[in-house]
């Protein structure tokens, strides 16, 4: 899909946008920031290592949600995505579950990594109500999902805690269900439920 | 709600007289409460328990951090996420700064050119020395060499800018920057033999005690012409250790440089407003105060093209920082972001570093050389110690030479030695810049000293718990400095604590077992003794009295990411039974107003203070900025809650005749009163919505005799640990409540250097891979101090953070300080390794200790759970490798091998 052959048009939090040519070399990030005001995905190293940036992405509609470092993808490389941002998870009158349970745990300090933390888990959730695991294979899979994101301030403990909280019953619900899909709603706005 | 509505309209100035002798009025205010607090306060249901937010909703604990929501909502709250249309009132033009940076320090700067840019991307504004001298811009907070490097001139230092350029728009900006960073044709050079002499800032710190003599700085008179002479003896006295029978242990240690690595790369907005000469500033800094004098001091000199207004000059809007760590305590960002402005021709100025130029000109933690000698006698009673600390300042002095003080008076760790001599500095070079830290100082003492005791205990075929059982600091010892011990320190029960746990128990046995697999395993004790405070603290804290209800906390303190906006929403509960729904940080200006003075000339008028307040380090929260929001709450409960009583009641009461249960407020013999009629009473009343307080703590609080006219029947003064009160219905015109008068600390507790402890102990367990080397944490155990608990959650989380950091410092953190390190501009996390999720222990335990005896408050711990850890894994490092004694941070592979080798 593309925008008279030359610029890019993707989906942000469900919304259609669009780029020009000149801003397909732009990375996602900047775009979010400058362009949207979408300004809850953080820069933090700019070259892809601390994850500060993640946001979650289908390829296409249907397609399983992706992690996706913002700082290091441009605009040109998500032509037809649908982009899911921090700002997509909850609002005040309704938090997402890993929200929820981030206040609850006390997950975070300083709170600039948080929304890293929340779309990289995010995308884990899904993954798990599709995929069965044992439960003892989950704080693995939680440190193969989430363990490239920096944290600075915590030292991880109380965001393992609270994404293990979230993630347990779904691991539960997805072996019960042998494979069939979870109905239930899990991540707000970046479920395509 | 939760929109961005803006900044805070309610603003008042302060005024302040700057360097150069003028005087300004400068105002801070913190972000929208909106924005900074917990909003779901607006679910209230029910009667008066619903007063509570939902963040807290019982008095004095927290289900959540108050700062919570908007956090996990990504909703604007740190500087980088602020655009110039974000803020009212301000233009909605925009324009981008890059700087060009020096990446060497070895060669004359011959000029620099951005002529690789086509037109279309050329800056609209160029700033360098020449233009800053033409317009008369002046240095300012505490900057002792110049913004820029001139042409013909060298570096003073990596990242010294030599250039700003200025684009018009976002867009321009980011195609530049493909073509400036990293290009070499920018800066040209032209090498340089010169010599690069190193001085030392001032001031240098020496520490001289000897019990024997009654020699210390707290007890000699004479410590100035003395000390040299005693410490001469002392070190005559370590040389004969044979005559004497003491066994000395000595080590000289390297550490490294390290960055804060906060998160959020340093960012702001600056708008020179031409038409009222006024410079607004908006960006997230642990010294709010001290940079916005220093914003104004650049714009002071009577000649100077873009004048200040004299009563209205800078405004800052103070946010909360992503991460600080101390690396935004005084850093030099806000200065350049505050001489950018004028050159944005009217529109705000936008700078936001890459996290490359963090690396590059950001504070760092000082690579450290040091040697310590610890001498025991026979018994294993430490005699005496000598120690010379040595910190690689940089290219500006910052805080480095009192952070290289606090090594020194660290030096102690929690140890009584009769005879010690501490020295340190910090010194004058090119290199990247030092300055405060997570710390400050301590972890490279307590890294001394840790590992010299268990290398000794190690020689005496002694338990290192039995060891420092002997030489522990008791309520009789006294510190480098000579001061009391005032604190229960509760040394014995952490190493009771640690000994007794399982992980130093069955330390042989793990160790059998990791052999099996073909691992190495130690594990590894360490104390330490970080201090909390500073030599001398003022603190202010406010609470106001919302139309709804509820409670604002008002302070001008930062919170980092440690907790202490939700620790002192806490506070009020007290006192009033209830948490606040708002708090308002980094709100200078509310206490400013007030118009206190620390002038020794004035030392008899009745706003005279010893301490002003000072920068936001994290480990000032839960005592001293936590006790003002308290006794704040208090005042409000005599000035206010206590009157609205007595009108209800009738009677005459005492504000001790009251408490609080479950939102009421319980007097004997009454039905109880619930809050909505005491809060309609005193805005019926025009009883004081607003109270403001101040303390000073030198080794103890000033106390304040204090009249409170709801008292006068029954108590004609009232003492309390602060030194100012003040009340009233207008936030802009609070009025002081009368002090009788005022018992300062006395005089020798300005010597005492530091007074208040956060003890810590640990145990680290390791595994090494003998064949390539890796180190492992394995496991970790603490024991800490931490007195009363203001929030549980918030202490976990701060000792996780804590050990998490410090595996970083020990195994995995350098920044190198030569060419090829970060100060060539080309540093990112691609090479800076810190701790992920994989290496840190998911097994760590912290035993918090039972307040000590007749302790009713909270000790700062943000520093001291980090602090054991360095030592304690070079410990298990020592028991894991064969006894060899690690000496060098970061230990790395390559070192392990050597030493299996």
């Amino acid at each position: 899909m593309s925008v008279k052959n030359t610029g890019v048009q993707f989906y942000v939090n469900g919304k259609v946008a669009t780029a020009n040519a000149d801003d397909a070399d732009m990375a996602l990030v900047d775009y979010l920031h400058e362009r949207e005001n979408l300004t809850g995905t953080k820069f933090c190293c700019g070259v892809g290592v601390c994850r500060a940036c993640t946001v979650a992405v289908r390829n296409k509609k249907d397609a399983p949600l992706e992690k996706t470092l913002s700082c290091s993808t441009p605009l040109s490389a998500i032509n037809g995505m649908h982009v899911y941002t921090v700002e997509s998870l909850g609002n005040q009158d309704q938090l997402a579950p890993l929200q929820e349970a981030f206040l609850k745990h006390f997950s975070f300090q300083c709170g600039y990594c948080t929304s890293g933390f929340l779309m990289a888990a995010t995308a884990l959730m899904e993954h798990l109500a599709v995929t069965k695991i044992e439960e003892r294979e989950l704080d693995n899979m939680i440190e193969q999902w989430i363990g490239g994101n920096i944290c600075r301030c915590t030292g991880y403990i109380r965001y393992i805690a609270a994404i293990r909280e979230v993630a347990l019953p779904v691991v539960r619900h997805t072996a019960a269900l042998a494979a069939a899909p979870m109905a239930v709603k899990l991540t707000g706005g970046a479920s395509n439920g | 709600m939760l929109a961005n509505d803006g900044v805070d309209q309610h603003k008042r100035r302060f005024i302040k007289t700057l360097a150069g002798g003028s005087a300004v009025g400068l105002t801070v205010s913190s972000l929208p409460a909106s924005l900074a607090a917990n909003v779901r306060e607006l679910e209230r249901t029910g009667a008066s328990p619903a007063y509570q937010p939902s963040w807290a909703p019982e008095p004095g604990k927290a289900v959540q951090r108050i700062d919570g929501l908007p956090k996990v909502l990504g909703h604007k709250l740190y500087a980088r996420d602020f655009r110039a249309k974000d803020i009212p009132a301000w233009p909605n033009k925009e324009y981008i700064v890059h700087p060009l940076r020096c990446d060497r320090i070895d060669s004359v700067v011959t000029g620099y050119s951005y002529s690789m840019l086509p037109k279309a991307l050329q800056p609209i504004a160029v700033v360098d020395a020449a233009k800053l001298a033409a317009d008369n811009m002046s240095l300012g907070g505490g900057m002792s060499k110049p913004f820029f490097t001139a042409i013909n001139k060298m570096p003073d230092y990596y990242g010294q800018p030599v250039a700003l350029l200025i684009f018009s728009s976002f867009d321009i900006y980011r195609k530049a920057l493909k073509i400036l960073q990293f290009n070499k044709q920018c800066i040209a050079y032209q090498f340089s033999s010169a010599s690069q002499p190193v001085s030392d800032y001032s001031p240098n710190s020496n520490y001289v005690r000897d019990s024997a003599r009654g020699f210390s700085k707290v007890a000699s008179d004479d410590y100035a012409t003395r000390y040299p002479a005693v410490a001469n003896s002392i070190r005559d006295d370590i040389a004969s250790a044979d005559d004497l029978g003491w066994q000395c242990f000595h080590q000289k240690f390297k550490t490294q440089v390290m960055d804060p690595m906060f998160m959020e790369p340093e960012a702001g907005l600056a708008w020179y407003d031409s038409q009222e000469n006024k410079l607004h500033l908006l960006l997230g800094t642990q010294s709010p105060v001290g940079d916005i004098e220093g914003a104004a001091e650049i714009f002071s000199a009577d000649n100077c093209a873009y004048p200040l207004h004299k009563d209205d000059a800078v405004e800052l809007i103070s946010c909360y920082p992503g991460g600080g760590f101390g690396g935004r305590d005084k850093s030099y960002f806000t200065m350049y972001l505050a001489m950018a402005a004028p050159y944005a021709k009217g529109a705000v100025l936008r700078w936001s570093h890459t996290r490359f130029e963090q690396f590059q000109v950001g504070l760092k933690r000082h690579k450290t050389d040091f040697w310590e000698t610890l001498a025991f006698d026979k018994s294993g009673r430490m005699q005496a110690l000598e120690c010379d600390f040595v910190m690689n300042g940089g290219g500006r002095a910052n805080l480095s030479p009192y952070v290289a003080q606090l090594a020194a008076l660290s030096s102690f760790c929690a140890y009584d030695i009769p005879k010690a001599v501490a020295t340190a500095k910090a010194t004058n070079t090119k290199d990247i810049l030092g300055g405060s830290q997570r710390g400050f100082g301590g972890p490279q003492a307590f890294l001394a000293i840790e590992t010299l005791i268990d290398e000794a205990a190690y020689h005496f075929k002694e338990s290192p718990f039995n060891l420092r059982r002997k030489n522990l600091l008791t309520s009789n010892s006294q510190t480098i400095t000579g001061a009391p011990i005032t604190q229960d320190l509760q040394l014995t029960e952490i190493l009771d604590q640690l000994e007794s746990h399982s992980l130093w128990r069955e330390r042989k046995k793990a160790q059998r077992e990791y052999r099996r697999e073909g691992l190495r395993y130690g594990v590894g004790l360490a104390l330490s003794n970080e201090a909390y405070g500073t030599s001398g603290d003022g603190m202010f804290g406010g609470v106001q009295l919302n139309r709804d209800g509820t409670l604002t906390v008002r302070t001008p303190y930062i919170d980092m990411g440690n907790g202490a906006a939700t620790a002192l929403g806490l506070a009020p509960a007290r006192y009033l039974g209830l948490n606040a729904s708002h708090i308002k940080m980094g709100d200078a200006a509310y206490f400013d107003a007030l118009g206190l003075t620390t002038s020794s000339s004035q030392s008899s008028a009745d706003n005279y203070v010893i301490k002003a307040s000072g920068s936001a380090s994290a480990c000032l929260g839960a005592f001293y900025q936590y006790h003002v929001v308290e006794q704040a709450g208090l005042a409000f409960l005599l000035e206010a809650v206590l009157p609205a009583v007595i009108h209800l009641l009738g009677r005459t009461l005492s504000h001790d005749d009251l408490r609080w249960q479950d939102g009421y407020c319980i007097v004997e013999g009454q039905l109880p009163i619930d809050w909505s009629s005491i809060v309609a009473v005193i805005f019926d009343q025009r009883l004081p919505t607003y109270t403001a307080v101040h303390a000073s703590f030198v080794g103890q609080f000033s106390l304040g005799d204090f009249r409170f006219s709801a008292l006068t029947k029954i108590n004609p003064s009232l003492t309390l640990p602060l030194d100012y009160i003040a009340a009233g219905t207008d936030e802009f015109n609070l009025q002081p409540v009368k002090r009788l008068k005022v018992v300062n600390p006395p005089s020798e507790a300005f010597n005492y250097g530091r007074s208040t402890y956060a003890p810590c102990g640990a145990l680290v367990a390791v595994t090494v891979n003998p064949n390539t080397g890796d180190v492992k944490v394995r496991d970790c155990v603490s024991a800490l101090s931490a007195g009363v608990q203001h929030c549980p959650e918030l202490i976990s989380g701060q000792s996780q953070g804590g050990i998490a950091m410090a595996i970083g410092y020990t195994l995995l953190e350098d920044c190198p300080i030569s060419a090829d390190g970060p100060g060539n501009g080309l540093w990112n996390l691609n090479r800076y390794h810190l701790a992920k999720m994989a290496d840190v222990p998911k097994k760590q335990q912290l035993i918090v200790l039972p307040p000590g005896k007749g302790e009713t408050t909270a000790r700062g711990i943000a520093e001291a759970v980090m602090c054991p850890i360095a030592p304690a894994i070079l410990n298990a490092l020592a028991m894991a490798v064969d006894g060899h004694r690690f000496t060098q941070l970061p230990v790395k592979n390559s070192h392990i091998l050597e030493a299996l080798a």
